[in-house]
């Protein structure tokens, strides 16, 4: 798939902008604050129905606006266009997504329908921060290739939920204990199962995408590796029946101290997803630019896997990712994303970027300031 | 738009609170209420307050009703052995449309969720279990199919199975009418998983 048109009305500081993508890359060019990310964001809204960082649709209105909107159009690899669109509105606190003005309900639904793969300095915590800024990863990858996986997630998060209030609710604990709590131990081991048994299986696939993307970048002197370490031992398992039978003996095991606690220690929720170059535990031993190239090898993993898994072809958002890196390492990541599919970056210099507009037509640079787009190369005149 | 206290803002104030109303939508409603005719105000102040007066519960199913027990309950044609449990009255109202059912009901008043705060207590669990007596042969769970639905089956099943009577669910699966292409895919697999021999 790809974007061939995006309007963005106080969306942040865009106030009212449009674009007419290339289906290459599209360079959007322009100093600090100017309004690049924002646009990056904006994509974000579409493809997942919210901001890959905001923690709220209320950050993201302009200020002092009382609504806004992103279109686009979208192109099918079946060569069908589908008008895509957000819209929130701050009074009545709502949010509307729509396909060809169809309303999509719930907004979960949508997810995997337009893959995206998004990569920015926001992204940085999957390689340096805890274990569950790496589940938030894996559990992103595998909800837009598998809507049966996100409806297990969704679940899960619930039982959860629900859990622990029974476990840390003191009203909760007059009542018989045991039997409240039953119902959602089954429901935990049911989902919790579901979600252990397909982590186990993705990180299997993984592995063999951030290799050869890894390889690509630095060479095959460094080994990259993902590894599975659930909370649950699962080495003997044969089967994600094997796997509920576990989490359960654990959850009647583990029973006093959870009471004690009053958090759920059993399951998903407590899973490691650990990262190593030559064996070496990434977060201690890694330096800045393993950490970089390491993130970037999981993100071309994932455009590899959901290539693979999805009915469209995911499009590359690709946010900070060439102010780090060196002129050569730029060039020789562009030509490997060029060959990707519809790809999105910004950036504060040109340099880089020249030889690319050169190369092909399908490649355009926009030039961004303080919310508006002031100029277009190749010009939308000529 | 800011109100004074006034009479309008305060109806708008009481539209907003119902379930599905937002700000806007209450005012539009209470602008239209004030547009409407004396009379019809008056009719439907006194349908509010009618409803409000004669509706009551049924002591032995808990579905709303004017006489108690209810029409239901109260009909020999019916079969009394046999209670379907529900979770609220409106899903009464749909397996009655279905013509189908011959049994009685229960009505539990919603679903464990202890998020909300709600626990056992806080529906008829109790007056369920008493209406339990030798000749019920069968009850049916007939419970939302969300993990709320799911937990209130679990841990309803374990209370009635010591007590012999047999315990039954609703089928979870493809809508009939549905489509399987069009099926979503979480719905598709769980109906996979529960597949029957035929
Ligand atoms: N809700 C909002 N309404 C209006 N303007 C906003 C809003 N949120 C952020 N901004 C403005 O948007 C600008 C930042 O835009 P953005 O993050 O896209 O910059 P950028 O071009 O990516 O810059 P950099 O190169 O530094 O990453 C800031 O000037 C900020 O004040
Ligand atoms: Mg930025
Ligand atoms: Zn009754």
């Amino acid at each position: 798939m790809h974007l061939t048109s995006l309007t963005l009305k106080n969306f942040r500081n865009h106030s009212d902008t449009a674009f007419d993508f290339g289906e290459g890359i599209n360079v959007l060019l322009g100093d600090n604050g100017q309004g690049k990310t924002n646009v990056i964001e904006a994509i974000s809204y579409l493809c997942l129905t919210k901001s890959f960082y905001a923690a709220s649709d209320g950050f993201v209105l302009g200020f002092g606006k009382e609504m806004f909107e992103v279109e686009s159009t979208i192109a099918t690899e079946s060569g069908h266009l589908r008008r895509v669109r957000v819209a929130y509105s701050a009074d009545a606190n709502e949010k509307v997504f729509s396909v060809n003005r169809q309303k999509i309900e719930p907004f979960s639904s949508v997810i995997g329908t337009f893959p995206v793969v998004i990569c920015s300095p926001e992204h940085a915590p999957i390689t340096s921060g805890s274990p569950a800024d790496r589940r938030r990863f894996v559990d992103l990858v595998i909800s837009q290739s598998s809507a049966v996986y996100f409806h297990d997630l969704l679940e899960y998060r619930r039982v959860l939920r629900h859990r622990n209030k029974v476990l840390s609710d003191a009203r909760w604990k007059q009542e018989d204990t045991a039997a409240v709590l039953e119902p959602w131990n089954e429901q935990l081991v049911t989902f919790g199962g579901s979600l252990t048994w397909r982590r186990k299986h993705f990180v299997e696939e993984f592995q063999s995408f951030i290799t050869t993307a890894y390889h690509h970048l630095v060479g095959t002197e460094e080994e990259p590796a993902i590894g599975y370490k659930p909370g649950t031992r699962i080495d003997e398992c044969a089967s994600q029946k094997d796997v509920e039978a576990l989490l359960r003996s654990e959850l009647a095991e583990k029973g006093a101290a959870e009471a004690r606690l009053g958090i759920t220690l059993v399951g998903p929720h407590r899973d490691e997803i650990p990262l190593t170059i030559n064996g070496l535990d990434l977060r201690r031993f890694a330096s800045q630019g393993q950490h970089k190239t390491f993130l970037v090898a999981l993100k071309l993993g994932e455009f590899f896997y959901l290539k693979e898994r999805c009915d469209e072809t995911p499009i590359v958002l690709l946010d900070d990712v060439f102010s780090e890196l060196d002129e050569h390492r730029s060039l020789k990541l562009l030509r490997y994303v060029e060959e990707l599919n519809q790809t999105f970056v910004t950036s504060t210099t040109p340099q880089v970027f020249d030889h690319l507009l050169q190369r092909s037509g399908k490649h355009k640079l926009f030039m961004i300031q303080n919310g508006a787009l002031v100029q277009e190369r190749p010009s939308a005149l000529a | 738009m800011l109100y004074t206290a006034d009479s309008l803002h305060e109806l708008i104030e009481e539209f907003a609170q119902l379930p599905g109303i937002g700000r806007k939508s209450a005012q539009r409603l209470a602008l239209y209420i004030l547009k409407l005719p004396k009379e019809e105000v008056a009719a439907m102040a006194a349908a509010l307050m009618n409803v409000k007066e004669k509706m009551r519960y049924c002591t032995t199913c808990w579905n709303f009703t004017e006489t108690d027990p209810c029409p239901v309950c109260s009909n020999p044609k019916r079969d009394a052995n046999i209670i379907c449990v529900v979770e609220e009255p409106n899903d009464v109202m749909a397996i009655e449309k279905t013509n189908d059912y011959r049994g009685h009901y229960h009505v539990l008043g919603g679903a464990l969720a202890p998020l909300e705060g709600i626990g056992p207590e806080d529906l008829k669990v109790k007056e369920l279990l008493v209406r339990i007596t030798p000749e019920v042969h069968e009850v049916i769970l007939a419970l939302n199919p969300n993990i709320e639905g799911e937990a209130t089956t679990i841990y309803l099943t374990r209370l009635l199975k010591p007590l012999g009577v047999d315990v039954t669910r609703l089928a979870r699966g493809i809508p009939i009418g549905g489509d399987l292409e069009f099926a979503d895919e979480a719905t598709l697999s769980r109906a996979i998983e529960g597949r029957v021999a035929v």
